[in-house]
């Protein structure tokens, strides 16, 4: 049930005035991450949203597995979805264990099974459980916080995963840690994922298709390779200049 | 005087009493504020109506709620009232709270539980309650306080509490008792809110030991409250069946003549003066001798009491005929001393059943007082003389706003004069350190002998008579035997002697209590009633 496929959707805020996004059709496909890329406001997190029901489109609809979301149960579907929110949004008012252990215990796991799940996933993104299981959110920095989230999300072993920015706060080195983590995660268990960032060298590595959102639509569509071959427009092309550069910088000091 | 041991020795009982109101009224505007907040968080309409309607309530004077909830409740007097105004008193700040917390979450979070899959039930569950749970219990706290200092209040509609000796205290110039009073409602309402502020903390750091403690001591407190309560009323209760016979029959029983009210259980009541107190321990020796047990509810509102008396739930006290007239009969115009009494006796059985055993003997009228020196120099002597003067007059606010008082304005055309309203307690001294120039003083005040104070004439006959009269309630004055009893104390006192009496109360210290055994140990002796030496007291 894990492919997704939005067909002309549209949404707008303020009663139909403007919209936010308009006519996106978009289809991810089963097992693979797709990486929504756009500058901020471009309509990346409401598109997100629209995935697991928590907005109503005003045009279009939205399947997964088949099933138009509309005529599914909200809360069901959701749990069955692992969502990273943006900027992890921790419930402050529940542990480190508790955070993980929400959708499991939604679902009604039987407490030791839950616990296990969350200690594993604790390592998963590298919080020692016996130093954090325990801990508040107000006592976590905020790439800490950030991990709690992806590992809450990944929590009740989804068969689908919104991730919202899940890699933004951390250092270089963790980042790229997590990154490869998740990727081999994601492929163990051919993971369906949606996953949104602003930052084009995050989506080339580790996109299989990248879906570029540029004033409400979609602007470009495909591979890494196809974007950073044949970008469909001058914005797109800017996009990629950064991460050129880099590349070109970086290749520069390894030779010298 | 009323030493610091007497009044310790009450203080298990009115304190009981005072913390089981308080609870029993916080625990039930808590449900009923969760109750409300709960539908008020599904549907706007509700939410808007339930915090008018609490608002409303907030407005409403606390006195006034109080008295409202005795004819709401079919004139029930005590206890339910009281829980009543307060139950309705606390909602509003735990309310306003529950509300404001529960809607200020971080719209992040709500949006992040809705994400995981949470219902909307479990997210005000998990989420929206345990967020908002600090400013809700500040809410509670902030109850806790004002439900507290109100329940002193309930002492008006009948029910026990620390009001008792704050209001006593007050209208008999015992500071002692009234700071007293003061300083154990002020520590129960500190004690609780502190309690409060401990199990929150316990609560939000998971010390599930300490709020587990803490909850524990509340419930102590409470069941320990629940018996000191009730112990006198077990006691009675135990004595009751010594009782051999019911007490209609009691009085045809001449094995026992002399205690024809044995085994009965009746309730009287007075307003919060030094007078009305005498009046109800007078009440309460008389029927005590003859048997009955006798339940005294002090200070309570003038109608209230009335009517209290009126639905049976007060069996009898004594009340003054001109005020039945001008205040329940409404009747502008006076009339001679008699026929107020037989209109006031005739009209209170038909409408309401009540039996007036009769006058006990004294009136005790409103009465313009002065300074005699400053009368003399101001050259007043009657009321009349007062027209159209700038002078200042003080009374007890009641006073002012009562049908008499407009009619005497009226009568005398006293426009000019500026009215200053204080307590009873304040106006002699108001008027012996020529801070006002005239009080309305009662008749049989203790201080105007003291002062040496001059009445002033009434030539209009403006101000009704008021004749202490002793009321029966309808129900009680079916006991031929509760009569009989009664009228022993009719036409037996008179201005001398309650004079006497209220002065040993309010210049000499004395207890009301102790001042009726004085006037009924006169009353007993079978040669007239000598009168009393000037100093008063015993
Ligand atoms: N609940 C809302 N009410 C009104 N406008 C909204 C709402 N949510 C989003 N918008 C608007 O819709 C547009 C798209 O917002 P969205 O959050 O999807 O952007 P984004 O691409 O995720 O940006 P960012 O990278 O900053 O997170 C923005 O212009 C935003 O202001
Ligand atoms: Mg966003």
């Amino acid at each position: 049930m894990s492919e997704v496929a939005i067909t002309g959707f549209a949404k707008s805020f303020d009663g139909g005035e403007s919209f936010a996004l308009e006519g996106i059709d978009l289809v991810v496909n089963d097992g693979e991450i797709l990486v929504l890329l756009g500058s901020s406001g471009s309509g990346k997190t409401t598109l997100l949203r629209a995935i697991n029901g928590l907005i109503q489109p005003d045009a279009g609809r939205v399947t997964v597995g088949g099933d138009d979301i509309a005529t599914l149960d909200a809360t069901a579907l959701r749990r069955t979805i692992g969502y990273v929110i943006q900027g992890a949004a921790l419930f402050p008012h529940m542990t480190v264990a508790e955070n993980v252990g929400i959708v499991p215990n939604l679902r009604e796991w039987p407490p030791e099974r839950t616990a296990a799940r969350v200690d594993e996933l604790l390592q998963l993104v590298q919080l020692e459980p016996d130093d954090y299981r325990d801990r508040m959110p107000a006592e976590l920095s905020g790439g800490q916080a950030q991990r709690v989230g992806v590992a809450r999300a990944l929590a009740a072993e989804p068969c689908m995963m919104l991730m919202d920015e899940p890699f933004g706060a951390l250092d270089p080195v963790t980042r790229v840690q997590l990154q490869d983590e998740f990727k081999n995660l994601q492929r163990s268990l051919s993971l369906t994922t949606v996953l949104v960032t602003h930052d084009m060298t995050e989506a080339l590595l580790l996109a299989d298709r990248i879906a570029i959102l540029a004033s409400g639509d979609v602007a470009q569509i495909g591979t890494p390779a196809e974007i950073l071959n044949r970008p469909a427009s001058a914005y797109i092309e800017e996009l990629l200049t950064t991460p050129r550069r880099q590349a070109a910088e970086l290749k520069g000091l390894f030779t010298s | 005087m009323s030493s610091l041991a007497e009044n310790l020795r009450d203080l298990p009982e009115l304190l009981s009493w005072h913390l089981l109101l308080s609870l029993c009224a916080l625990t039930t505007a808590a449900t009923l504020t969760l109750i409300l907040a709960i539908a008020a968080d599904r549907s706007e309409k509700i939410k808007r109506i339930a915090l008018d309607l609490a608002g409303t309530v907030q407005t409403i004077p606390s006195l006034a709620l109080l008295a409202m909830m005795v004819p709401l409740l079919g004139g029930a007097i005590g206890f339910a009232p009281a829980y009543a105004a307060l139950t309705l008193y606390g909602v509003l700040p735990m309310l306003q709270n529950t509300i404001t917390g529960l809607d200020s979450i971080d719209g992040s979070l709500i949006e992040a539980a809705r994400g995981l899959g949470m219902s909307e039930r479990q997210i005000l569950r998990r989420v929206r309650f345990p967020l908002a749970f600090p400013v809700i219990i500040a809410g509670l706290r902030t109850a806790t306080i004002w439900v507290v200092g109100l329940t002193t209040l309930a002492t008006a509609v009948g029910a026990s509490g620390l009001g008792t000796y704050i209001f006593t205290g007050l209208q008999t110039r015992n500071n002692g008792m009234m700071l007293f009073g003061c300083f154990f409602a002020a520590a129960l309402a500190i004690v609780l809110d502190q309690a409060l502020g401990l199990l929150e903390r316990a609560l939000r750091n998971r010390h599930r030991g300490a709020a587990r403690a803490i909850a524990f001591w509340f419930g102590a407190a409470a069941l320990l409250a629940v018996f000191t309560a009730w112990e006198p009323t077990f006691e009675s209760e135990r004595e009751g069946p010594a009782a051999s016979l019911p007490p209609a029959d009691e009085s045809a029983n001449p094995a026992a003549p002399r205690r024809p009210l044995q085994g009965l259980a009746l309730t009287t009541g007075s307003k919060p003066f030094i007078e009305s107190y005498i009046q109800a321990e007078l009440l309460a020796l008389e029927l005590e001798n003859a048997g009955a047990s006798v339940d005294n509810r002090p200070n309570m509102g003038s109608t209230i009491l009335f009517d209290a008396l009126r639905s049976n739930a007060v069996d009898c006290y004594v009340d003054y005929s001109g005020t039945i007239w001008a205040t329940i009969m409404k009747r502008e115009e006076p009339a001679s001393r008699i026929v107020t009494l037989l209109e006031v006796a005739g009209y209170l059985l038909r409408e309401h059943g009540i039996v007036t055993v009769g006058p006990l003997g004294y009136q005790n009228d409103y009465s313009f007082a002065m300074r005699r020196g400053h009368a003399a120099r101001l050259g007043i002597r009657s009321i009349a003389d007062l027209t159209d003067r700038n002078l200042k007059i003080a009374g007890d606010p009641e006073v002012f706003g009562r049908p008499e008082w407009r009619r005497v304005r009226e009568a005398y055309d006293l426009e000019s004069l500026s009215t200053v309203g204080m307590q009873k307690i304040y106006m002699f001294d108001a008027v012996m350190n020529d801070q006002v120039d005239a009080i309305v003083a009662y008749s049989t005040d203790g201080r105007i002998t003291l002062y040496d104070l001059l009445l002033l004439d009434d030539p209009k006959q403006v101000f009704p008579p008021y004749d202490a009269i002793l009321l029966v309630s309808p129900q009680a004055a079916e006991n031929a035997a509760l009569i009989d009893v009664l009228a022993n104390l009719v036409n037996r006192v008179d201005e001398t002697l309650i004079r006497d009496a209220n002065r040993a109360v309010d210049v000499d210290g004395e207890t009301p209590e102790a001042a009726a055994a004085f006037l009924w140990g006169q009353l007993r002796s079978p040669i007239a009633p000598p009168i009393a030496s000037p100093d008063g007291g015993e």
